[in-house]
């Protein structure tokens, strides 16, 4: 693969080039993921442990994470998994007993990518007992991020109970360093970012927790029979921030930030410079109650101004049951918007961003909202599937409330519901596509994590799917590369690194930049692919790559090849002046 | 996720089956009960047949109430004489209990027989609004809304829904048809104010929910929309106001996270509501949802039952103490938050109550317990904190309070009362230096705050530590605050200040200001203290008292009930 203007090349595959072909025409939205998992040797089922009592995180986990714990190139998959619970709970006491040979424990599955892309070339390993990972926790989320800067990505696995961090040893193995770095929270966790808030070129790290809930003070919960309790029977607890010293250590800033002077019970996490001002900031979907929109004040603080930016509510003044949530820039005005899943009743939420952060609930009016309210959602993405330049949505449904309906049916796990697909047409709104989008989004599961990444290499985003006490899926995206792309890894000038927070503009003649950034975060209780994909739709002409790094250096290159993966260094390409009127938004 | 309530509970019976969590779930066919899976035979017409859902989920009285209830239907329709007003009053008992698909069939026969009846074309649009069915609610209401146009409640229902699927004009449209039939119908004007707010007509916004706000000012939601609305004018303060205005009700309520949301009258619904008359979920529904739309009378009769039915459980009592203290039974209110703390002694939102209603009657020591109590029960629970501050203060243990703050102020650095609080009771402990120090803090943290230039102005002017007085700084720190502050607090600062600089003159005319706001305010003990101050002005001596020990700053904030729904699972 040609390593435009960097100097290095990407241990990628150069697969699913479409280059020397013809403009092609939108990709036909049928059948756009397809379910690989039993295919590829994805072999995880999630156990929750349920055993009758209703205890309440029996219906919140899990996440999953897709990461190159290897750096070869592709992605791995890591599963998180959940336990039996209880005081003396056997195996055999379980509602739905686990039928899986040896300790219920997360999974690390390497991915054994061929050259060719697609399902063929794919085939993963369960490398957990190599890896030295042995994480018996109630788990609930995962985060990646490369805390020590030697370039292999690291894992914070966020749980009912005491959290762990695992650093990659670079030889396939990690070990667990929670105590050494001081990043344990005992308290519930359930998703987490990595993010350099200080911009000192050391991941921080943010975990939002939930509520102050134990096996010991269950209760009992009814909505017109008995359920599962919601989080308002619970007192929340505060979110915290560790910042990373640089020296393997990392200190609690939760107090020295103000992070902790406001918190609810806290689901879903995105990282995003929303006011464009160079600093990253924070922004937290919490359980029926407000939002919280912390915005990074350059000196080590941060601020809420959820109330009124108009991102902590929804139009009607109403803290909604937020779970999962993401950032990206759905409009193409060059800023970051919001989009939060909810709870059946309620509309999934979009809040646009005006460029100076200030939102605009348009649930209804992008389309988005009214589809959702039968269902209740938990990990999304603004993701292009089809390439055509516009980030459409996914949500993962699973209720957590029984839903009478299936009650009736007597089915054992009433809980379960579609997943929906929808479409940015590209002028505002969004079409649900879900009934067209085949077996791999109409499966009925209770989801949960959802994970982003381009599995096969091939230039179109793929999709991990967990369930609450089901198994994990694959989906690969089977009409993406039909259009053109471009994918960038952006890596760190001296340390090899994933530059998560990098925001990148493809400039193009045919339109305005296309403006995406580098995460592992967002989503619900997951982390995605960190490198960055556009879809460029028909037009592969693209003048020059810009990156807004998170030291808030500029920098762009002009030789970008398309349909290729490429890695961009820090450092390699031309400095631009940073413009300080928004322009390069625009 | 969904708001729910909760109890304490011994494990569920039905985990004794092991793979036990719900119906046919234990691995073999569930043994039929009477009241099982028994399909009534549609009439003739063709609406689909009503079946009697499996029940065992449900309370044994529920399952009786539904069980009599569908037999009796099956033997109307056996002798031929069933009604439309039997299938839509089973409808109306499935819908009470959740029971959708059943209440739907229900209806749609209903309807089928007395299709001029706008109750029962009515039900079914509110059912599958109900249930998240918008498609099917909005032509639903339509036709209902042919045979009853003028039903309030229902055109504003469809108003929402439409403006839910963004069909502003038509939405507009029926708000504005329903205003015609009833002026103060707040959801309808809410709406209006909604739809402007989405076309960035924020003038027209700010009209309508203002309009809204005045006549529903406890619907403090009203207040969010009202804000965005004038800060699309540009007008941040006032944006700023009514969310701190939406702060203050939420702290009003207490610990609650849920605010009142402005409502409509809909008798039919209420109606609908009552025929659910079995079991305690049923009751408490009830209450709940009464209590969230206002009607306190009948929570307070509701819980009441609940009570009845279960007095050992400390959530019942909660919610009876809330309905009967909003309705102005502090007494009756008193003896349910001392039940539920014997029941749950570590219940936060009773204890807070509870103390709240003892400083009210001047049991100051016993309040301080109940604070106590509710801070360990709800570590973040901001309101516990600042009374139970107060009540040291008061009582005279400073260092407490000044602790007390302190720990507050950890967790929440930007907590103005708190900030405040530990300014006032650093002054009361002596410890005027570190009061000084802190206040000068708390001015740069809040600068827009004129409580705080206000107490050091004090400070400066009147503390008997030499260190600590700076005439020069105190005049220009109430030269500041009373261009935006003019009280008899402020007169009376202004009169420390200037007998500090020797122009007694000028602080007797000022002390007289405030003597004369303190008469007003019928404030005795207050004037006879000022009066007191003011011979010491006219015999020029300055004061070397910041705050008296029954300075208003110190007096506990007047007692208000509730004036929304609190999240009662607390």
């Amino acid at each position: 693969m040609a390593a435009v203007g960097c100097g290095s090349t990407s241990n990628a595959p150069s697969v699913g080039s479409g280059a020397g072909t013809p403009p092609r025409d939108a990709p036909s939205p049928s059948e756009p993921l397809i379910d690989v998992t039993a295919s590829v040797g994805l072999d995880f089922q999630h156990v929750n442990g349920m055993s009758g009592e209703f205890y309440f995180n029996e219906m919140v986990g899990a996440g999953a994470a897709l990461l190159d714990y290897d750096n070869d190139g592709d992605l791995d998959v890591y599963f998180v998994q959940g336990h039996l619970l209880g005081p003396d709970i056997e195996p055999g006491d379980a509602s739905f007993e686990p039928g899986l040979q040896g300790p219920l424990t997360d999974r690390l599955f390497r991915n054994d990518l061929a050259p060719g892309g697609g399902e063929s070339s794919l085939r993963f390993t369960d490398v957990t007992t190599e890896s030295g990972i042995d994480a018996r926790g109630y788990g609930m989320g995962v985060a990646t991020g490369d805390i020590d800067n030697d370039g292999w990505v690291d894992l914070y696995v966020t749980n009912f109970g005491s959290n762990q961090m695992w650093r990659n040893n670079g030889d396939g193995s990690f070990a667990d360093v929670t105590a050494a770095t001081g990043t344990d929270d005992p308290r519930w966790s359930v998703s987490a970012a990595f993010l350099d808030y200080d911009r000192d070129g050391w991941l921080d790290l943010f975990v939002g927790n939930y509520v102050n809930y134990s096996i010991e003070n269950n209760v009992e919960c009814f909505h017109n029979t008995r359920t599962y309790c919601g989080p308002d029977g619970f007192v929340p607890v505060p979110d915290r921030l560790f910042r990373n010293r640089g020296d393997g250590t990392f200190e609690d800033a939760t107090a020295v930030s103000q992070i902790g002077t406001g918190y609810g019970p806290a689901l879903g996490v995105v990282t995003a410079d929303f006011d464009g001002n160079g600093w990253i900031d924070i922004y937290v979907a919490n359980d029926l109650a407000e939002n919280r929109s912390w915005m990074n004040q350059g000196d080590g603080t941060f601020v809420n101004t959820a109330l009124f930016n108009g991102s902590a509510l929804n139009a009607a003044g109403e803290a909604e049951a937020g779970m999962g949530v993401d950032a990206g820039d759905f409009d193409g005005d060059g800023d970051d918007d919001i989009f939060i899943t909810h709870i059946v009743t309620q509309t999934n939420t979009v809040y646009v961003n005006d460029g100076a952060a200030l939102f605009e609930d348009q649930s209804v009016r992008t389309g988005l909202g009214p589809p959702s309210l039968p269902f209740t959602g938990f990990g999304t993405a603004w993701f292009d599937y089809d390439n055509d330049s516009w980030l459409d949505v996914m949500v993962v449904n699973g209720a957590v409330d029984l839903l009478p309906q299936l009650v009736q049916q007597r089915d054992p796990y009433p809980l379960h519901q579609t997943n929906q697909l929808f479409h940015n047409l590209g002028n505002g709104r969004f079409e649900d596509v879900s009934a067209r989008a085949g077996a791999a989004v109409e499966v009925s599961e209770v989801s949960r994590g959802a994970a982003f990444g381009d599995v096969d290499n091939d230039g179109d985003v793929d999709v991990v799917v967990t369930n609450n006490n089901g198994p994990g899926r694959l989906l690969l995206n089977a009409v993406g590369n039909q259009n053109h792309w471009i994918g960038l890894r952006m890596v760190g000038a001296s340390v090899p690194r994933d530059m998560v927070g990098t925001r990148v503009a493809v400039m193009r003649a045919s339109g305005p930049p296309l403006w995406r950034r580098a995460r592992a975060d967002g989503s619900y209780a997951s982390a995605n692919d960190p490198r960055v994909l556009v879809g460029l739709g028909a037009d592969p002409e693209v003048t020059a790559v810009r990156a807004v790094w998170p030291d808030g250096q500029v920098e762009e290159w002009t030789d970008v090849a398309v349909d290729q993966w490429t890695v961009l260094r820090q450092g390699t390409g031309v400095a631009v002046a940073a413009p300080t009127d928004g322009s390069l938004d625009r | 996720m969904t708001p729910t309530r909760v109890r304490p509970a011994p494990r569920l019976a039905i985990a004794a089956c092991g793979a036990a969590l719900l119906v046919g779930a234990c691995g073999e066919t569930p043994t039929p009960t009477p009241a099982d899976a028994v399909e009534t035979p549609a009439p003739p017409q063709g609406p689909p047949p009503v079946p009697l859902p499996q029940l065992r989920s449900f309370d044994a009285d529920v399952q009786q109430q539904l069980g009599d209830a569908h037999a009796s239907l099956q033997a109307s329709i056996e002798a031929g004489t069933v009604t439309a007003d039997e299938y839509g009053r089973l409808g109306m008992q499935f819908a009470g209990y959740g029971l959708v698909g059943e209440a739907e069939a229900a209806y749609l026969n209903a309807r089928a027989l007395a299709p001029a009846e706008f109750r029962w074309a009515y039900y079914l649009g509110v059912l599958y609004d109900t249930a998240s069915r918008p498609e099917e609610a909005i032509p639903a209401l339509e036709r209902a809304l042919q045979l009853g146009p003028d039903y309030v409640a229902g055109v504003a229902r469809l108003g929402d829904l439409l403006a839910g699927q963004d069909r502003v004009e038509e939405a507009t449209q029926r708000y504005r048809h329903a205003l015609t039939l009833d002026p103060t119908c707040v959801p309808c004007l809410v709406g209006l104010g909604q739809m402007a707010l989405l076309g960035r007509d924020y003038a027209t916004a700010v009209t309508h929910l203002e309009r809204a706000l005045a006549l529903a000012p406890g619907a403090a939601t009203t207040r969010y929309p009202l804000a965005l609305a004038y800060r699309g004018l540009g007008e941040d303060d006032k944006a700023q106001e009514q969310l701190d205005a939406r702060a203050e009700a939420t702290l009003n309520i207490g610990l609650g996270r849920q605010i009142d949301r402005p409502g409509v009258f809909d008798p039919l619904v209420l109606e609908m509501e009552a025929t659910a008359v079995t079991g305690n979920v049923a009751i408490e529904a009830r209450g709940v949802t009464a209590a969230r739309e206002g009607r306190w009378d009948q929570a307070t009769a509701e819980f009441k039952k609940l009570v009845a039915a279960d007095p050992e459980n400390a959530v019942s009592r909660n919610l009876l103490a809330l309905a009967l203290l909003t309705t102005g039974d502090r007494q009756g209110a008193r003896q349910q938050y001392e039940e539920t703390i014997r029941l749950e002694p570590s219940h936060p939102r009773a204890n807070l109550q509870l103390g709240l209603l003892l400083v009210d009657s001047g049991d100051e020591q016993e309040a301080i317990a109940r604070f106590r109590a509710a801070v360990q029960g709800d570590p973040g629970a901001n309101m516990a904190y600042l009374n139970l501050a107060g009540a040291l203060l008061r009582n005279g243990d400073a260092a407490e309070a000044v602790e007390v703050y302190g720990a507050l102020l950890d967790r929440d650095p930007s907590n103005a009362p708190a900030r405040l609080g530990r300014a006032f009771a650093l002054i009361r402990a002596g410890r005027h230096v570190e009061a000084k120090a802190k206040l000068e803090e708390d001015i740069l943290a809040r600068p827009t705050e004129m409580a705080f230039p206000h107490a050091l102005a004090r400070l400066l002017a009147a503390s008997p530590d030499p260190t600590v007085r700076d005439g020069t700084r105190a005049a220009a720190l109430i030269r500041d605050v009373s261009e935006t502050l003019q009280n008899g607090e402020v007169a009376e600062t202004t009169a420390m200040v200037l007998a500090e600089a020797g122009a007694f003159d000028a602080a007797v005319r000022y002390q007289n200001i405030a003597i004369r706001m303190a008469e007003e305010a019928g404030m005795t003990a207050l004037t006879a203290d000022l009066r007191r101050t003011l011979a010491q002005y006219g015999a020029g001596q300055p004061s070397r008292v910041p705050f008296r020990p029954n300075d208003p700053v110190f007096l506990p904030a007047p007692f208000r009930p509730a004036t929304a729904f609190d999240d009662v699972t607390q």
